[in-house]
């Protein structure tokens, strides 16, 4: 090939590319939401537009710098006519919108965790989420409930909402216990053991920490994409108000998780434009009287409301004022203090809710009556009336004991009382077990 | 002993012990706690000491002599 017919070549293949990027641009533009001039330009497809953008940008450099030197020319431009014939995906794929329509069945599990939040996402193109893990005391069955449905030992995108115990207490066992993908969290950090905790984890399985914000995307693949609407720069001296919130879309249908989400960011977040009507909402804070206004709800006007607590909470979540909005709006309310465990599955077309128990199990109270507090005997309270029937294991060298679960009982796995392993042995700092 | 302020749940506090257990008491415990406020729980045995000198004088005083 000789240099003229090389540099032919090189024009037409760049043309070609630009047009597919600006193509590109015009489709995302579609994708973004039309009431939200997003600051951050969405992001394509990370999987599947990678080649050609490679491509685009190394000819742009090329040209910017001016290398229109023979060698490094038609090195460029071979490799570019290459590509066409080992790369028919890649034709498909820029031919077709950019986004190759991802279809199946999302199924979005808002976790029985007590007092707490905890929702699992196995999403249409075999990628998972988890938003939040419950308190420490449920990392265990959120563990479970991940391995009995997914056969991956993976987590593709794990949030933190905010850095309260009932939403992160559980997170550490869960970074231990599968490969997270990638690892979200508002910028803003907390005084306690279980935060500084969980930042310790994360440091031990060298994830780097991505900051959830208002106008970031989670993910977009075209179809099927979340993003987050929250927070949008607040300041306040309430965690909640930092609450990642994440809008989930898939084809026609959307889903909104509000985090712990107080007045102040729903105001924020309608400020800012954003379209927030969804078909299923994970009402914010519990439905705690702090959050959910009539007019965030009206503009939500979801089919479905989800409300995360635990039965018998003390905190009196839901507030009768919260659900008398929810309901007065002809809302159906789901809750996981009277449903357990409640799941939406979205054909792409179709949304369907399912609930399981009928009777949900109250944890051991967190807390202690008004007037009678002993600090000491509070602390300890949960762990006294489960001690009867708690099974907990050893190994045959370790000096810790474990949950069932946990990852140290691959070796040797010796099941023992409670009260007999607490004595000869200290409970595991991974997958903490009862004490 | 030491305690940090998980969160405050309308008239309670949620504190958090170095264990990272948490439970949730009054918030009137803690006057004025905001999140992540440390708070250090101590004995006064002088105080005890004291409250129960005094409160055995008064009780003293009030017993009817036999």
């Amino acid at each position: 090939m000789n240099i003229k017919n090389s540099l032919l070549l090189y024009v037409l293949v760049l043309l070609a590319l630009l047009t597919s990027c600006a193509k590109t641009a015009n489709v995302s533009t579609q994708f973004a939401d039309d009431a939200y001039v997003s600051s951050v330009p969405p992001t394509p497809s990370p999987k599947i537009l990678d080649a050609a953008e490679a491509d685009t940008s190394e000819i742009q450099i090329d040209m910017l710098a001016g290398s229109f030197d023979s060698t490094e020319l038609s090195t460029t431009a071979d490799e570019i006519s290459d590509a066409p014939q080992d790369a028919s995906d890649q034709e498909i794929l820029v031919s077709s919108d950019q986004y190759q329509e991802i279809t199946g069945v999302l199924e979005i599990a808002f976790l029985d965790v007590g007092q707490g939040d905890s929702i699992y996402i196995c999403l249409p193109n075999g990628e998972s989420m988890l938003i939040d893990a419950g308190e420490s005391s449920e990392s265990g069955s959120v563990i479970q409930y991940i391995k009995d449905n997914n056969a991956k030992d993976t987590i593709d995108y794990l949030i933190a909402t905010h850095p309260h115990s009932d939403h992160i207490g559980g997170m550490s066992a869960v970074i231990e216990a599968f490969e997270i993908k990638s690892m979200w969290m508002p910028d803003i950090i907390h005084n306690t053991k279980t935060f500084e905790n969980l930042l310790d984890t994360i440091e031990e399985s060298g994830l780097l920490i991505n900051t959830a914000a208002s106008g970031k995307t989670l993910f977009d693949y075209g179809n099927l994409k979340a993003e987050f609407i929250a927070p949008h720069g607040i300041e306040s001296n309430n965690l909640n108000n930092y609450s990642a919130a994440i809008l989930l879309t898939y084809n026609e249908s959307r889903f909104l998780f509000m985090g712990d989400a107080e007045k102040e960011t729903e105001a924020e977040i309608m400020a800012a434009g954003y379209d927030v009507h969804a078909d299923v909402v994970k009402i914010g804070h519990h439905g705690s009287k702090t959050s959910s206004t009539k007019a965030f709800i009206q503009k939500v006007a979801p089919k479905y409301a989800v409300i995360s607590c635990g039965k018998g909470n003390s905190y009196g979540h839901p507030a009768d004022e919260t659900l008398a909005i929810i309901t007065e709006l002809g809302i159906d309310v789901k809750r996981t203090d009277e449903s357990g465990t409640i799941i939406f599955s979205c054909d792409g077309e179709n949304i369907s809710c399912t609930t399981f128990q009928t009777e949900v199990q109250a944890r051991a109270p967190n807390t202690v009556p008004t007037g009678t507090l002993e600090l000491g005997t509070a602390k300890e309270a949960p762990a006294k009336t489960q001690e009867q029937s708690i099974i907990v294991y050893v190994t045959k060298t370790g000096t810790k004991y474990h949950s069932d679960i946990c990852r140290y009982l691959s070796q040797s796995k010796i099941s023992m009382d409670l009260d007999e392993a607490s004595q000869k042995y200290g409970p595991c700092s991974v997958c903490n077990p009862p004490r | 002993m030491q305690v940090i302020i998980d969160r405050i749940e309308g008239d309670q506090a949620v504190i958090e012990f170095t264990d990272m257990t948490t439970v949730a008491v009054p918030l009137s415990l803690f006057p004025d706690a905001k999140e992540g406020d440390v708070y250090r729980i101590s004995k006064d045995e002088r105080e005890a000491n004291k409250r129960k000198n005094n409160i055995q004088d008064k009780f003293d005083r009030l017993k009817k002599k036999d």
